[in-house]
Parts: C-alpha cells; sequence; structure tokens
C-alpha cells in the first residue's frame, strides 16, 4: 500500500562549478527551446506528423537562428506585454536557478542579462538580441549559439568576481539547500548521481565556451564522497552517491579497477550513473567487464533516458539518441544469458517524461519502448529494470489526462512495483518548484501514482542499503 | 494542422502568422553536411595514464581543401613527432576518429584499425619499443572535412523562388560561410604535453575568408604567429605555436570561408494561360493569349523574367517583369508563393508599341514537382491618341 515517500532516487548535488558556463548554458537553451515548443504546440496539432517534424526541425535551427526563429523572437519580444499568456520564457525563474546552483550575484546577473526590477521578459529577449545582432554583423555561422556563449560568458565574469568574495559553491551548500527545501525533510534516504562533463567539454560541444571544466570529475568526486560519508555518519538520512562511468580516456582494466575499488554496499560509492547523451555508448566494449562485476555484486545502475537534459547536442555531434533504451538491448541481452548469481538492476531514468499516450503508436516517445523492456526483464532472467519519474511533469502545461491514462496503462501491466520517485532537483529549479511539488503531484493519496509502492520499488533497486 | 480551441491559441496564431508572414531568408544559413573537429584528425592514446608518460615534441596539421561548387571538401595530413621513455616494450592503444579512409602510421608502418562495439572511435595498436625515445605518428584522412556554403533558407520554408519552379530553381540568395575548425591535438588531453604544433590551411582561391576571422590567438605560448598567403589559384593560413612544455600548445581556430558567388541564381519556367485584356486590337474583346516566361532569382527579395503572350490571331507581345517576392513559412501549406512587381509590355505585332505593367502572381508547388499559380496583370499602352489599359488573368504552371 502507498506509503510516505521517504526515498529521492534521482537528485543532483554536484556543484555547477563543475563545468558552470555549461550548465547555464544548456539551461538557457533547454529553456528557450522548451518554451518554444510549447508555444507551437499551442497553435499546432501535437499530434500531426509534420508538426513533430516541424519541432525538430525547429531544435536544429535555433543555434544559427535561422527562421522562424528571429520572428519567434520578435513575436515574444511583442507579445510580452500581453499579460505573459503567450511568454517565451521565465527569466525570473532563471536568475533563481543561476544563482541558486552557481551563487552569482542577483544583482550582478540583472544587471548583466539587461533586466529591469520588474524583470520583463523583453528586455531579456532583447538583451540576447544584442548579442546575436553582434555575432552576425562578424558573420558568425552560429550567431544564437555565439550569443548565448557571450551571455554565459558575461554571467560568470560576473560569477568570477563574485566567488573572489564569496568563495566556491561546495557541493554540501548545494545539499543543504536541498535538505531545507520544502518537501525534502520527509526523505531518510537519498541518491545523489554524479555527472561527468569532462569529455563532453573535450568535444567541445560549446564552441565559445571555457575548453575545461573549472573542477574536474574527479574532485567533484571526492567532493561529493566525502559529504556522504559525513550525512551518513550524522544518522539522519543515508545519502547514497552514484558514481558516473566514463569509458573515454581510460582503458577496460583501468576502468574496471576504478570501480571495483568504489563502488559496492560496503564502500563509499553505492551504484552507478551513465549519461549516455554526453556521447558514451552503452554497448561499449570496455564497459561489459563493469557491467559484469554490478550483475555479480547487484549494484544499482540509473541511466539518463528522457531526450531532454544536457550532453552532446552541438552543430556537429548529436548523442541525444544514445540515451534511448534501444541502445541498452544488447547488454541487456548478454546480461540476461550470463550465469551469475547476483541481479543486473538498472533504472531507465525519467521515462522518457511519459507525456506521449501509451495507447497508440508514437515513433519519438521512448516510453512505450521502455515499458517493453521493463516487462521483458523483470528479474527472472537476472536482470531486473526500472523506471523513475524524475522530472515528470514538471511543465504547467503537460497534458495531466494524458499522464494519468499513461500511469494507468503501466500498472494494468503490472509495472508500477519497478518505478521509482526521484525529482531531479536540481535540474527542476528554473520552474520554481520544490520537492513538495513531486510529492504532491506524483504519489502518495492525491497524486498520479497513488497505487504505487515507491518505497517497496526503492528498496528493491537499493537491496536494502 | 488544426487550431485547438484555446482563445490564446487563436491570438498567437494570428500574431504568429503576422509576423511570420514578413519572414526574409536569413543569409546566415546551414551547411547540409557538418565539420567535425580538427582534434580528431590526429591520433592520441586511448588511457589519458599511458599517455602521461609521453610528449608531442611537434606536431603538424595541414587541412587541404578544394571547392565543387558550393561544397568544400577537405583532406588532412597530422603528424605528430612523440618523445617517450620506457624501460620495457610497450603496446598502447592508440585512438584515432572514425572517418573514411582514415590511414595510421608508427614509425612509417601502417597501423591495422578496428572499431570495436559501441565505440565512437577507431583503435589500433602500437608496440613503443624501449630502445628508442622518440616516434612519428601520421594520419591521414582523404575525407576529413565536407561544409556546404549553399544558401539556403531556413530548414522551415521554402522561398518563394523555390516554390514557383520546385524541379529548376538553385536556392537564392548569398552563399553561407561556413566554419572550419583547426584545434590542435592538445586539445584531447591524452598526451603529456604538446610544445610546438604548426597548423596550415589551404583553400581555394575563389573562396573568400571572412573578415570576423581572429587573428592568431595563442593560449599560454612563448612563441607564436600567423601568415595568409594569397595566390590567384590557392590560399594558405598557417599558424604556429610554441611553449616551454609547462602548458600545452593548442591551437584553437573557427576560421569562416564563404564562396563568391553571383547575385542571381536560376528560376524556371512558367507556361500558361491568359484571359482578357483585349484581342488582336486595342479595344477589341477578351480572349486567350499563350503565355511562356522564364525567371531568375535576384538575391532573395527578387525575380527578374522575361515573357512572351501570344494570341492565336498573331498579336505577340515580349515582357520584361520584376517582381518582389513574399515568403511564407514551408509549414503553413495553405499559403502560396506571392510576387509582386512591374513589367514593360512591348507588342511586337500586329501594332508595335510599349506600355507599362503591375502584375501580382501566387503560387503553390505541387509534389515538388511543378507548381500551380494564378495571377492578375494591368497593362496601360500608350498611344498618341490616349492611354489603353488591359486588365487580365493568368493560369500559368511552373517547372
Amino acid at each position: 500500500m502507498p506509503t510516505k515517500i521517504t526515498t529521492n532516487i534521482h537528485t543532483h548535488l554536484f556543484s555547477a562549478d563543475h563545468a558552470p558556463s555549461a550548465q547555464v548554458y544548456f539551461l538557457l537553451r533547454g529553456a528557450l527551446q522548451s518554451a518554444a515548443r510549447r508555444y507551437l504546440r499551442f497553435v499546432l496539432d501535437e499530434d500531426a506528423p509534420t508538426t513533430v517534424e516541424m519541432l525538430q526541425k525547429l531544435d536544429r535551427s535555433l543555434d544559427r537562428f535561422e527562421p522562424p526563429w528571429p520572428k519567434i523572437f520578435e513575436l515574444a519580444i511583442a507579445a510580452s506585454g500581453l499579460a505573459g499568456s503567450v511568454g517565451l520564457i521565465r527569466p525570473a525563474r532563471l536568475i533563481d536557478m543561476f544563482t541558486t546552483v552557481a551563487r552569482l550575484n542577483r544583482d550582478e546577473t540583472r544587471r548583466i542579462l539587461g533586466l529591469d526590477a520588474k524583470e520583463r521578459e523583453a528586455d531579456f529577449l532583447e538583451s540576447l538580441i544584442r548579442r546575436k545582432d553582434l555575432a552576425i554583423r562578424a558573420k558568425s555561422p552560429f550567431p544564437f549559439q555565439d550569443a548565448l556563449c557571450a551571455l554565459v560568458a558575461d554571467l560568470y565574469a560576473a560569477h568570477e568576481r563574485n566567488a573572489k568574495d564569496l568563495g566556491r559553491v561546495s557541493t554540501k551548500e548545494v545539499w543543504t539547500r536541498f535538505i531545507n527545501s520544502p518537501g525534502a525533510s520527509q526523505y531518510d534516504r537519498v541518491v545523489a548521481l554524479s555527472v561527468n562533463m569532462d569529455e563532453a567539454f573535450l568535444q567541445e560541444i560549446l564552441p565559445g565556451l571555457t575548453t575545461s571544466p573549472k573542477i574536474d570529475f574527479d574532485s567533484q568526486a571526492q567532493e561529493l564522497e566525502a559529504l556522504a560519508a559525513e550525512v551518513t555518519a550524522q544518522g539522519r538520512v543515508t545519502l547514497l552517491p552514484f558514481l558516473c562511468v566514463e569509458p573515454r580516456g581510460y582503458d577496460a582494466g583501468e576502468l574496471l579497477e576504478r570501480v571495483q575499488t568504489r563502488v559496492g554496499k560496503d564502500k563509499p560509492w553505492k551504484g552507478l550513473k551513465f549519461y549516455p547523451s554526453m556521447g558514451l555508448h552503452p554497448a561499449d566494449v570496455r564497459l561489459n567487464a563493469i557491467f559484469d562485476y554490478c550483475q555479480d555484486m547487484s549494484i544499482p545502475i540509473l541511466t539518463h533516458c528522457s531526450h531532454g537534459g544536457a550532453g552532446v547536442r552541438g552543430s556537429d555531434r548529436n548523442y541525444g539518441d544514445f540515451s534511448s533504451p534501444d541502445e541498452w538491448e544488447t547488454v541487456l541481452d548478454r546480461l540476461a544469458n550470463r550465469e551469475s548469481d547476483g541481479m543486473f538492476k538498472l533504472c531507465l531514468a525519467h521515462f522518457d517524461a511519459l507525456e506521449a499516450p501509451l495507447d497508440s503508436p508514437n515513433e519519438i516517445s521512448w516510453s512505450n519502448r521502455i515499458i517493453e523492456l521493463m516487462a521483458k526483464y523483470d528479474g527472472k532472467c537476472g536482470v531486473e529494470l526500472y523506471a523513475d519519474v524524475a522530472f515528470d511533469l514538471i511543465n504547467g502545461d503537460t497534458d495531466r489526462s494524458i499522464y494519468a491514462q499513461n500511469v494507468k496503462w503501466v500498472q494494468d501491466r503490472g509495472l508500477a512495483d519497478r518505478v521509482l520517485f526521484g525529482s531531479d532537483w536540481w535540474m527542476y529549479l528554473y520552474e520554481c518548484v520544490d520537492e513538495q511539488h513531486f510529492i504532491e503531484q506524483l504519489s502518495v493519496d492525491k497524486g498520479f501514482w497513488k497505487n504505487a509502492d515507491f518505497e517497496a520499488a526503492a528498496k528493491r533497486f537499493l537491496g536494502g542499503m | 494542422m488544426t487550431i485547438t480551441s484555446q482563445p490564446f491559441a487563436v491570438l498567437g496564431f494570428c500574431l504568429f502568422f503576422a509576423v511570420a508572414s514578413r519572414v526574409e531568408a536569413d543569409s546566415t544559413s546551414s551547411p547540409a553536411l557538418q565539420p567535425v573537429k580538427a582534434a580528431q584528425f590526429s591520433v592520441w592514446p586511448q588511457s589519458k595514464h599511458r599517455g602521461q608518460a609521453m610528449t608531442v615534441v611537434n606536431e603538424q596539421l595541414v587541412l587541404e581543401c578544394r571547392a565543387a561548387g558550393n561544397i568544400l571538401d577537405c583532406s588532412s595530413h597530422s603528424t605528430l613527432d612523440v618523445a617517450y621513455s620506457f624501460t620495457t616494450p610497450t603496446a598502447l592503444t592508440l585512438e584515432v576518429a572514425d572517418l573514411p579512409g582514415i590511414n595510421l602510421e608508427v614509425n612509417g608502418a601502417q597501423v591495422p584499425l578496428t572499431k570495436p562495439l559501441g565505440s565512437l572511435v577507431l583503435n589500433g595498436q602500437a608496440e613503443f619499443p624501449s630502445d628508442m625515445t622518440r616516434a612519428r605518428l601520421v594520419v591521414h584522412i582523404p575525407q576529413a572535412l565536407r561544409v556546404d556554403a549553399s544558401p539556403r533558407a531556413g530548414d522551415l520554408q521554402l522561398p518563394t523562388l523555390v516554390k514557383r519552379h520546385p524541379t529548376m530553381a538553385q536556392y537564392p540568395g548569398p552563399a553561407t560561410a561556413v566554419s572550419v575548425p583547426i584545434l590542435s591535438v592538445a586539445a584531447t588531453l591524452r598526451w603529456k604535453t604538446v610544445t610546438r604544433t604548426q597548423a596550415r590551411l589551404r583553400y581555394p582561391g575563389q573562396w573568400e575568408l571572412l573578415p570576423s576571422v581572429p587573428e592568431c590567438v595563442a593560449e599560454t605560448p612563448t612563441q607564436s604567429g600567423c601568415t595568409h598567403a594569397l595566390s590567384d589559384s590557392e590560399r594558405e593560413l598557417v599558424w604556429e605555436m610554441a611553449t616551454d612544455g609547462t602548458k600545452p600548445a593548442l591551437l584553437r581556430q573557427e576560421v569562416a570561408l564563404r564562396p563568391q558567388r553571383s547575385y542571381f541564381s536560376n528560376g524556371g519556367l512558367l507556361v500558361g494561360l491568359v484571359w482578357g485584356g483585349g484581342g488582336d486590337c486595342l479595344g477589341c474583346s477578351s480572349a486567350f493569349r499563350g503565355r511562356a516566361a522564364y525567371e531568375v532569382g535576384l538575391s532573395t527579395w527578387g525575380l527578374l523574367g522575361l515573357a512572351g503572350e501570344v494570341a492565336p490571331r498573331s498579336r505577340v507581345t515580349v515582357i520584361p517583369t520584376l517582381n518582389r517576392v513574399l515568403w511564407f513559412p514551408q509549414f503553413f501549406h495553405p499559403f502560396p508563393a506571392m510576387a509582386g512587381g512591374v513589367g514593360i509590355p512591348v507588342r511586337v505585332s500586329p501594332n508595335p508599341m510599349v506600355g507599362g505593367r503591375l502584375e501580382a502572381s501566387l503560387a503553390w508547388p505541387v509534389a515538388s514537382l511543378f507548381s500551380v499559380g494564378f495571377g492578375g496583370t494591368l497593362d496601360v499602352f500608350v498611344t498618341p491618341s490616349r492611354l489603353h489599359p488591359e486588365a487580365a488573368a493568368m493560369l500559368q504552371f511552373g517547372l
């Protein structure tokens, strides 16, 4: 039976200083794309194939600021006075996110973005357009990308100035902000996912931005490891860090050694995190020995499985589809036919938003495929698939009736006992919600997953940790 | 496409349409084929831990580009002189980009390359003897980079010229600038350091370097410089950098190139019927005439045409025309390509005379094969006694 949620399986505690400009760039770009999509869906038939194709083209055309983006911006600026009803983005929320995760000074940020006290979105957009015009005058092939990069660079110049006085934002400070946020006090187990962007930076996903992280992944990992030990020792909350695996830069032996020495029930790291859209493929042969180890030791793994999020999505490379559940199939098949006393436990995070209707074919959404694989790999053959609902229903305009039907679809197939609760903190902050938002919307008495037992699923996934 | 029932949707649709109907082609359109980064034209150790025992003392990268129309095809040749010190013979896994025809040599011997499952790069195994301290690694890629500078409107719309002439037209407008990346191997962070690097970019003389190209920007160099050599047939940019080894010599440039291009672009043929505007003589009753025209594009904004109209009883008129085009996003299929402009009708027979014309036309592309269009003309012929206005309607098909 449903109980109070005490386990959050999906949070991010790493400091944005790991890759600050990348984080802000992704946030800005993601917010703009998401809002433009929202707007166009508003006026077009969402299910029409031409609409899907158009939205994909729209995404591709942003960096070069191709039509119709100039006119979308023109329209957004013109419409920004209409009570925000057709607003493109929400600057106040973006600023809240910058200042929270990167400790930017709010006043300084407003000044750089050209915002007045009312934080009118038109000012924000015009600030971007001014930079875009400069890029076009410089004959840039990617004027909007350059404009965003310039904005981010300006923001971080301000960050640097502030950092002299404030010091670098630490993982512990991010944790404090999280655990004190509304709703978070009811958790007694929290999974903290690390994210490795080092190699993604090397591939120049963001031309014009800094070329190396301010803090490399190993330094970030040390900080998170120490925090987990400290928080868990205090006794109130068990903080379970998941180590992000990045095979590039290592041979197979080095990779296995890194994982074997650090990850396990009695080791500092309790599970693994994969972020395939950063440019690492789940079928990379160097990962085989790691997967064997995880299966033998029943170590839980969480992988990003959504069309959204960060990743290498530059103008010349796009590894977004590496996060598709299909890319895991060869790995799962091999492990299902392998002799092991343990269990390979993999969570396909986000359920790919679970917002497209499941009762009809959909070539874009991965949700149906996730459900198929969950049904196939139910634990009987040494492989057990899970999904989590982190970031679901983040947008106010997500169709709640379709989401409710999809939840019923999952429950009718007997898969709800492998659906995990997660919130995706701090990725959602630009939408200005908090932990309570997810707890209320997704679960317990009045939420969409009111018949799901998230706690039992978490216990099964984490194996008693 | 359907419009939802929400009132804001209607408002949004109207606003969007009102704005989108004025969309002009943007000169910053996208190449169809995208470049990879130049650091990928070189070679690096799979393990950064093992790479810490090896220093690149000299890197030379040559990108040689040839043009075929608006496409720039570049081959690359990268040479690394590596210093190392191993106490025992050491086998290293090296990585190179997965590009067609790529060839890796270590000390003159070709290294077989394989692509492990799930890998984005190719792997090669090379022996580094302990009785040597230097090795030369050479990577040659015949098709390293392809960029397309063809002028295009955005992905989301068709220019009027292409809507009117789906089979024959080129995309109008100035050529796009393309970006050629110059990024030295230090960017991979797999070698201990890189102390000297040189990059050369050779490109055809009929391509131009955009003025936005930055000067040689050196990151922590002890010495650096660049030159830009020009000749009629080929141009060459050279960057050089050396450091004391405490920080790697890292070259990072994005070079913007553009083909020099004509203001005109090919359009296509129009054939059709004209009804009205008089018969064989001024003031005669309305009649059908046959019409044929050929149009070319003027940058992104105009159409220059020459039309001939022939009536059954030998009335022949030749009309040079100039039209301004309007643009619509492609996804608004019900909305046609629109053009409006002026012309000079020259009556050749039976009674030679000259006048002025105002015309406007609409065209819808049909399955990217041809277009169907309607239009209207208003001719005013001048005779010594008076002005003779003639109005007519057109039905025309475009190829």
